[in-house]
């Protein structure tokens, strides 16, 4: 009976545990253990009944394609995975394997964000603590500027992590089309260059970083004219 | 006769499950020890099958579920037919017989039974 509980189990291992799944596992164990002693009540033996039970649960593809095709409609292979899901009751943010690798994801990365904002304030830290010991003032630069780079290392890297969680998981927000990029793209790079040219030539450095806050307010602007 | 294709069956399988909760209450293995009889073996239904088909059915509101009684420590979930599942079944009968009535159009030895 061990084997067909693990079987059983290995079975759903791979399937969102939604309630509607978690409840149909239970059933089948149910139902193959009380098959399991009738079989041994018609003088089967144990290895033989375990057989003849496993041989026909049916397998993980069966399992997968019966929920996939609980709508019952002719769908494609795309469709049938929505189907499956939309099926077996709407996924919470526990259920999907993936997103679950996700929430994992974004603890650890929380928690190296925090790590490599401390290596950011530590740089500092560690140059002005070997300098004041004035026997190896170099190791100052060095470990200032190791700090920094191992930081910026782990920022990068998991950002780059994230962006492909949030392409897999289609969680990306589509709402900045082509054009709009392509606007505000055009308008940082010509606040820039106004900024340099009125700070060059009129020397208006310092009320001259108003451009800036002037870009912010039209980008704001361009967002809710792209939203309309 | 040989042992059915599953393949062949798929679309079937409602019909088959529901027929046994027509005049009464049944649960998994009962269901599917009485097809394996009425089919004289020529049908042994995987459990994947009936019980996702099971799911299914509830979800789509045509039988409904309840505890009943106890085997081995664990409680039998059985299965009543609602009446959106008996008009579910009736519709499934007309189905088949429309299906049947086209097929055999085709089958040599049985076109002759086609008057249209």
């Amino acid at each position: 009976m061990e084997q067909i509980k693990n079987y059983i189990e290995a079975l759903f291992s791979s399937l969102p545990k939604t309630d509607e799944v978690l409840r149909m596992q239970i059933n089948m164990l149910s139902n193959m253990e009380e098959k399991y002693h009738a079989l041994l009540g018609e003088g089967k033996g144990q290895a033989e009944a375990v057989g003849l039970i496993i041989a026909q649960i049916g397998s993980v593809d069966d399992l997968k394609q019966e929920l996939g095709l609980l709508d019952q409609a002719p769908q494609g292979a795309l469709q049938a995975e929505a189907a499956a899901e939309a099926a077996i009751g709407s996924p919470a943010l526990s259920d999907n394997p993936l997103r679950q690798q996700y929430f994992e994801f974004k603890r650890k990365m929380g928690l190296f964000i925090a790590i490599a904002v401390g290596l950011f304030i530590l740089a500092p830290m560690t140059m002005a603590l070997f300098i004041g010991f004035a026997h190896f003032p170099a190791f100052g630069f060095f470990s200032f500027f190791l700090c920094i780079a191992v930081g910026v290392g782990i920022l990068i890297y998991f950002f780059t992590q994230d962006e492909k969680y949030r392409e897999e998981l289609d969680l990306k927000k589509a709402k900045r089309d082509r054009k709009t990029e392509a606007i505000s793209s055009t308008l940082w790079i010509g606040t820039v260059i106004l900024f340099l040219f009125i700070g060059f030539f009129l020397n208006m450095w310092h009320p001259g970083w108003i451009v800036f806050l002037v870009a912010a307010a039209i980008q704001v602007w361009i967002d809710y004219r792209a939203k309309a | 006769m040989g042992a059915i294709n599953s393949d062949a069956i798929r679309g079937f399988n409602d019909i088959i499950i529901l027929y046994h909760l027509l005049d009464k209450d049944s649960y998994g293995y009962e269901i599917s020890r009485q097809i394996e009889a009425l089919t004289h073996g020529s049908y042994l239904i995987k459990e994947t099958t009936l019980y996702s088909a099971f799911s299914r059915l509830e979800r789509n509101g045509y039988v409904a579920p309840y505890l009943g009684a106890e085997s081995f420590g664990k409680q039998r979930t059985y299965y009543t037919l609602t009446q959106a599942g008996r008009e579910y079944y009736q519709e499934k009968c007309q189905e088949w017989l429309k299906v049947k009535a086209v097929i055999d159009s085709f089958i040599r030895g049985a076109e002759s039974q086609q008057e249209q």
